[in-house]
Formats: structure tokens, sequence, C-alpha cells
């Protein structure tokens, strides 16, 4: 009886006791709602880090503060914490080997970066700090912090500001900038492309590198790519159709500048769609080349001195587009006018006209636009010639000898003024002996509200 | 009896459990220690690759080699070959595994202690692949070590 008492004794004692140290090791806990500030104190200021392509030790014993951008919540962004300064002039990455830092390191969190022995480098344009990583081609670059020293090396603060103190309202062609990268931005009155709303954010037949690249577009037709991993929570969801703001972090592969959305919260395109009154993009024509004269319904393609020339349907890149020169025609008054199908501008307001378009070999201006309400869409040199036409003021000075990898834009062309019923004409005038530079047009678009 | 055994037997079963719930570190210290002879020597050239080159050592004499011991002390022994011995020209000092970092502690030949912090880039039973930066230089150099 005696010594069984003792040991039941013994057994509970011992049992209390690992229970306690059971809890104290565990790094999981539920977080105190007090929280306890950091004793670190910044030394140095972000911009004074130095990082360059090429990777290099920071040896002093600094400290460094930023704002958490990123959030890998949405499983979007992994193993990266995206942070910027306050203000929002230097931005950088941490590659880390953890997951669900988001608990932790969730945006508008300020970090302390003890920066002794740390590496940093420049890459796609971003700084990063971390680790060092030696690749199998011996390639040297700042790699991820393993979790014992993403514990040392980061410290939270118990400051947390909200996502608008950080966050800076850009346009695309501002957010396509290398200052941007890592930042929190908020690109507004932006829409997916016509060929994304049909599809899911992660799209498996789209797939590079295991995420999705959309675009977002804005209404002067700059686009940059909307990128989407297969592992985030809002991957199999339908692209938004609206029109509206999106919220996120600016990334960059290469020289592709990515938009990174952090949760689907971050989508906010809940306005009208921007749709076109009239669009086309030349990708239903199914002969293209040399001779493959454009003639698709309702359009017209003449020359109007009775040449043989006109304009061609083309294929480059998978793309269709309409491409007009003068050389080798031996023509010496090439007038050739593509004009498109009646366009109603009665129900509409605030109309504009848009297209994309390219030069080669150039050796002078030969592309002018027209438009009248009074041609009778007939498609003869003399129905036009009868007709009523008017130049737009547009700035088409591109003069490329080789072809620029992408459409330039021609901006918006005011087409407000204008009632009833329109035909624009994309009018090339050259000469086999003279102006015989190539013109490429496509996804012609006329907008109005 | 068969009763009490089986009571520390669980008892045993809880301490282990803990026990194993220990903080993950990177480094696991027993692959570090030992006696680690320099293979090659690394710099990054111009395309930003790193160019390992073998390293000599003085002939006649055992290679150069950097011993981290179990108490914490370390020996560099760098021999060179004068008139006609071998000389270990040695440093020897304290040292910590932070992390990926060995921090190695001593004093100069001026009386000064000094701090040398070589990142772990790779480290396996046998082999150790360690970066320094070059203070003279700000150069990151890197060893490959191999354990004897």
């Amino acid at each position: 009886m005696k010594t069984n008492f003792l040991k039941s004794i013994l057994f509970i004692a011992l049992a209390a006791g690992f229970t306690t140290s059971c809890v104290n090791d565990d790094d999981y806990a539920v977080p105190t709602l007090e929280c306890v500030d950091s004793t670190l104190q910044k030394t140095k200021e972000v911009a004074q880090i130095p990082a360059s392509t090429d990777i290099s030790q920071y040896l002093a014993d600094d400290i460094i503060e930023a704002y958490v951008t990123s959030s890998d919540e949405g499983g979007n962004f992994y193993k990266s914490i995206s942070m910027q300064t306050l203000d929002g002039s230097k931005a950088f990455s941490v590659p880390v080997d953890v997951t669900s830092t988001f608990i932790n390191f969730e945006p508008g969190r300020k970090v302390f970066i003890k920066m002794k022995d740390l590496y940093t480098d420049v890459s796609n344009g971003g700084m990063r700090i971390g680790g060092i990583y030696v690749n199998s081609s011996n390639v040297p670059s700042v790699g991820r912090l393993s979790e014992s020293l993403y514990k040392t090396v980061l410290s939270r603060s118990c400051t947390i500001v909200p996502e608008s103190d950080l966050v800076k309202t850009v346009t695309i062609a501002q957010a396509k900038n290398d200052a941007v990268i890592n930042t929190l931005i908020d690109i507004d009155d932006v829409q997916f492309t016509d060929a994304s709303i049909t599809t899911t954010y992660y799209d498996p037949n789209n797939d590079t590198g295991g995420a999705t690249n959309h675009f977002l577009v804005d209404a002067d037709g700059n686009s940059v790519i909307f990128r989407t991993s297969s592992f985030a929570n809002f991957a199999g969801k339908p692209v938004a159709t609206g029109r509206g703001k999106v919220r996120g972090v600016m990334t960059k592969y290469n020289s592709d500048y990515q938009f990174v959305a952090r949760t689907e919260r971050d989508i906010q395109l809940t306005g009208e769609r921007l749709a076109p009154l009239f669009s086309e993009s030349f990708e239903g024509i199914t002969s293209t080349g040399n001779n493959q004269f454009i003639a698709l319904p309702g359009w017209s393609n003449v020359s109007i001195n009775a040449g043989a020339e006109k304009w061609e349907a083309r294929i480059f890149s998978l793309n269709k587009y309409a491409q007009m020169s003068a050389f080798g025609t031996g023509e010496n008054n090439v007038d050739t006018r593509l004009i498109t199908p009646a366009i109603n501008l009665d129900n509409t307001t605030a109309e504009f006209l848009r297209f994309g378009y390219k030069t080669g070999f150039a050796n002078g201006i030969a592309l002018s636009v027209w438009y009248s309400t009074d041609y009778d869409g007939s498609g003869t040199a003399a129905a036009i010639n009868a007709a009523t036409w008017t130049q737009f003021n547009v700035n088409l000075n591109v003069q490329d000898t080789s072809y620029s990898s992408t459409f330039y834009s021609s901006g918006n062309i005011d087409m407000s003024g204008i009632n009833g019923t329109v035909y624009v004409a994309f009018r090339y005038e050259g000469s086999a002996a003279g102006v015989t530079t190539t013109y490429q047009v496509d996804n012609i678009e006329v907008f109005g509200e | 009896m068969k009763k009490v055994s089986l009571i520390f037997l669980s008892i045993f079963a809880l301490f282990i459990s803990c026990d194993e719930d220990d903080d993950t570190t990177f480094v696991q210290e027993n692959y570090v220690l030992g006696k680690w002879y320099v293979n090659q020597i690394g710099t990054i050239n111009a395309n930003n690759t790193i160019v390992y080159e073998d390293y000599i050592n003085a002939t006649d004499c055992e290679d150069d080699n950097l011993v981290l011991n179990e108490n914490k002390t370390f020996e560099e022994n760098d021999f060179e070959f004068i008139n006609s011995s071998c000389q270990n020209f040695q440093t020897t000092g304290s040292y910590e595994v932070e992390n990926n970092k060995i921090v190695l502690t001593y004093v100069d030949s001026e009386g000064v202690s000094v701090e040398h912090v070589l990142t772990i880039v790779t480290l396996t039973y046998e082999e150790i692949n360690l970066s320094y930066t070059d203070t003279e230089t700000n150069e990151i150099v890197f060893l490959k070590l191999r354990k004897e």
C-alpha cells in the first residue's frame, strides 16, 4: 500500500512537469493579445544598404526597418516576403524557407531586419535581402533564409499601419518600373482582356511556370501581366469581368513586369466593363500572306488609283493583322484605303478610336486615318471619292526600320464630335519610287459611354 | 515489479515526446565537428559565376586544415616548408555555430580580438562549403573543405 501510494504521487508530479515543459516549447502558441514590442532600433535606412546584380554580404551590425506589402495568405506569394519603406521610396523582398508567414508578417506590419552577415543582390530589377544560395552552375545569389535564421533576423514590431498608408495609386505605365517592384500599389480603371474573362485566374491550358499570366488593360490600351499561381486559393475562380481597381505587389521576371494580387479581395473590379462599340483583331481571317487582300464583310479595301496592291492579311507569332507597303509594287501613286464597316455613334457619347500599329523598312510617313459620315460603303473608288473625308489629328510618327516586338498604340483618338454612322479609313499613300514604309495595323477599336 | 516498470516506461515515452519538440536548427552541430582539409577556393568572376581553383598545400607538409573541436575551440593549421622543415602558422581560438554561420573568435598577433564569420552554404557529413567576405576586397570567397 505505502509504496504504491508514493509511486502514484511521483507519477502525477512528473507528468505535470512534462505537460508544462511541452507547452513552453511550442512555437505556434495562441498569440497573446498584448504585443511585446521589439527592443531593436533602426540604425540605417533601406536606401543605405548597397545592392547590385552581383551578390554581396552586409558585414556591419546594422538594423533596418520596413513594412510588409505581400502576403502568402492567398497562396499567390510563396516563400518570399516583399517589404517597402513607409514612403515607398525603397522596397525589397526577403526569400524565406517558411510558409504561412502572413500570420506574423502580415501587410502593414513594421519589421526590423538585423542586417549583419546577410546577403543582398538585385534580381530581375528587385532588391533582395537573405541568405546565400549557389546553384548547380556555381552561380551564387541571394537565397532563402532558413526557418531558424528567419526567426533571428526578422523581428516583428507591434506597429501595424493601414494599407492606405503604404499603397500608391499608379497607372499601368507607371507601374512598369523597377522602382515600383515589391511596393504595394493600386491600379485603377482597369479590366481583364476579352480573352481572359472567359477563363479562370489560373488556367491549366495557359500555364507558364506553374502560373497563368492574364493581362489587365486600361482605357489607353496599356496592358500589364496579372499573374496567378496554381496554388492560389482563388486559382479556380472565374476571372472578374468588371472594371475597377486592383491592389497588389509588382514583381518582375526577366523583362516582364508581373502584377501579383495577394488574395481575391485585392481584385475590386466591380464597375461596368468598358466594351468597344466596334473592334477588329483580324484573327477571323483564314488566308494570310502576300496578295491575301483583306475582304471582311462590310469592309472596303480599295486602291483609289486602280493599282493592284491593297491591304493584305498577314500573320506573325500567331497574331493576324493588316499590312500595306508600296515596296515592289511598281506603282508610283499608291493610295489604298482600308475602310471599316459603318459604326453607329448615335447611342453613345465620348467616343474614341484606338488601334495598334508598327512600321518596318521605314523611309517616310505613309499612313493617315480619316472618317466619313456620308460614304455609302459600296467599296468602289468612285464611291470613296464621292464621299466627304476628314482626317483625324493623330500622331503616327513611328519610323522603325525593323519591326517592334509589340504594336504601338495610336492613343485615344477623339470621336466625340461625330454623330450618326461613321466609316473609318486607314489610308496608305506611297510610291514604289518614294515612300515604301511597311505598315501593320491591328486591334482597331471604338469605345463610347 | 511488472507494474513499476510499466510506469517507468510511460514516463520515458513522455520524456521523448517532449524532447523531440526541440526547435529545428539549420545545422546539426555534430556535422560541423572534425578536421576539415581545404580542397578548393572559389571567387566570383565577371559572369557572376564561382570559379574554383584547387587549393595548393606546401609540399612535404601536412595539408592545411581547420579543426573544429567539440569543446568549441578551433585550430587553423597553415603549414609552410621553411628551412627544410614544416612550420605551422597556427591560429587558435573559440567558435560558435549560429544558424548557418560559424563565428570564429581569436586574438590576432597585435593582441586584438577578431571575429571571423563563415557562412555555411552547404553541409554534409563529409563536405562543407563555406563563404566569407574578404574585408580588404569586399568580395565573397568560397571554400570547399573535406573531412579527413
